[in-house]
């Protein structure tokens, strides 16, 4: 059977109920952290996220979602630990929205990108990027389609090193664009990226370790299993 | 006297300090002052895109070029840190 990968795209504005049930399966280090981050949308976006990644890995796992627990790697890639080891997992949240990703086995990376209208995507691709992907972001029809382009391959790289448990700066030069298959610099060997379906003015990319193709399978928001 | 591991004309550990504090505060608008030990993730909710942006930024603001090659999360952690990579891993263009 073709290995699999389930991705949940969760919108960060929950009605008040739902923010608490999330709070309620954060661990104290999680708790601290959210409220470093002060009282407003960055918090709550921080509690559904890690919320989000509790009860769907609870679910996968036959867990409680709070008695999870995660083993921080070398360059910060958490991996659960104890019996639920050969759960992967991987969490990203930007503007509204937030990417859960499970795998049975193989290490998963995801990223969600939100298409932010500022900043200056040429320059930064001529600077971090494969020449050939700095050309095709200057090549894009507009600003909107230039920051587009830049973003999805940004999505792509993260979800690699995501996946590679590996340092995001050292491999901004490795090639996405053509290739699914990927190479990091370090950790080295291959990974292999899949772009998902998103909504509008997001970009949001999985990539498992190792070339072996896979399924991807995509859920809109928690479902009713609570 | 001379700066101990900085590379020959790189830019004042200082000025990339304030120049840091700067561009953090236009880009996030932050509830607190940014501080040399603000947690850029942790007390910012600094994204890597973000981060991206502001080495680029600071790039063209210092007319330097920032050597990525051994930034990872630990070497960015407080502003501090931010400020002491770049000042050690920086050059003039």
């Amino acid at each position: 059977m073709r290995d699999a990968v389930r991705v949940w795209i969760v919108p960060v504005a929950v009605p008040a109920d739902e923010l608490a049930r999330y709070r309620a399966v954060l661990d104290a280090d999680e708790r601290n952290r959210a409220a470093r981050l002060g009282a407003g949308a960055l918090r709550d976006r921080f509690t559904v996220a890690h919320g989000a990644l509790r009860v769907l890995a609870g679910r996968a796992a036959g867990a409680p979602p709070a008695a999870l627990t995660w083993h921080r790697g070398r360059y910060g890639k958490p991996a659960l630990t104890g019996p639920w080891s050969g759960l992967h997992t991987s969490l990203s949240y930007s503007g509204d929205l937030v990417a859960v990703a499970l795998s049975e086995g193989r290490p998963v990376g995801v990223d969600i990108q939100h298409v932010a209208p500022g900043g200056d995507p040429v320059s930064a691709s001529a600077r971090f990027f494969d020449p050939r992907e700095a050309r095709h972001v200057a090549a894009g029809p507009d600003p909107a389609g230039r920051a587009l382009r830049f973003t999805r391959l940004w999505a792509r790289k993260e979800a690699a090193v995501k996946a590679a448990g590996g340092r995001l700066w050292p491999n901004l030069a490795v090639p996405v664009h053509r290739a699914d298959v990927v190479e990091c610099v370090e950790p080295a060997g291959p990974h292999r990226l899949a772009d998902l379906p998103t909504p509008a003015g997001y970009a949001v990319a999985v990539a498992l370790a190792g070339d072996r193709p896979y399924a991807v399978e995509c859920h809109t928001g928690l479902g009713h299993d609570r | 006297m001379l700066e101990h591991d900085a590379p020959a004309d790189a830019p004042p550990r200082d000025q990339v300090v304030d120049r840091l504090t700067v561009l953090l505060t236009r880009m996030l608008r932050p509830d607190a002052p940014v501080t040399e030990q603000t947690q850029l993730m942790d007390d910012l909710g600094l994204s890597s895109s973000l981060g991206l942006e502001l080495l680029l930024s600071l790039e063209d603001e210092l007319e330097i070029q920032i050597d990525v090659e051994e930034l990872d999360e630990d070497r960015m952690a407080t502003l501090g840190d931010l400020a002491d990579y770049i000042t050690a891993n920086s050059t003039p263009r």
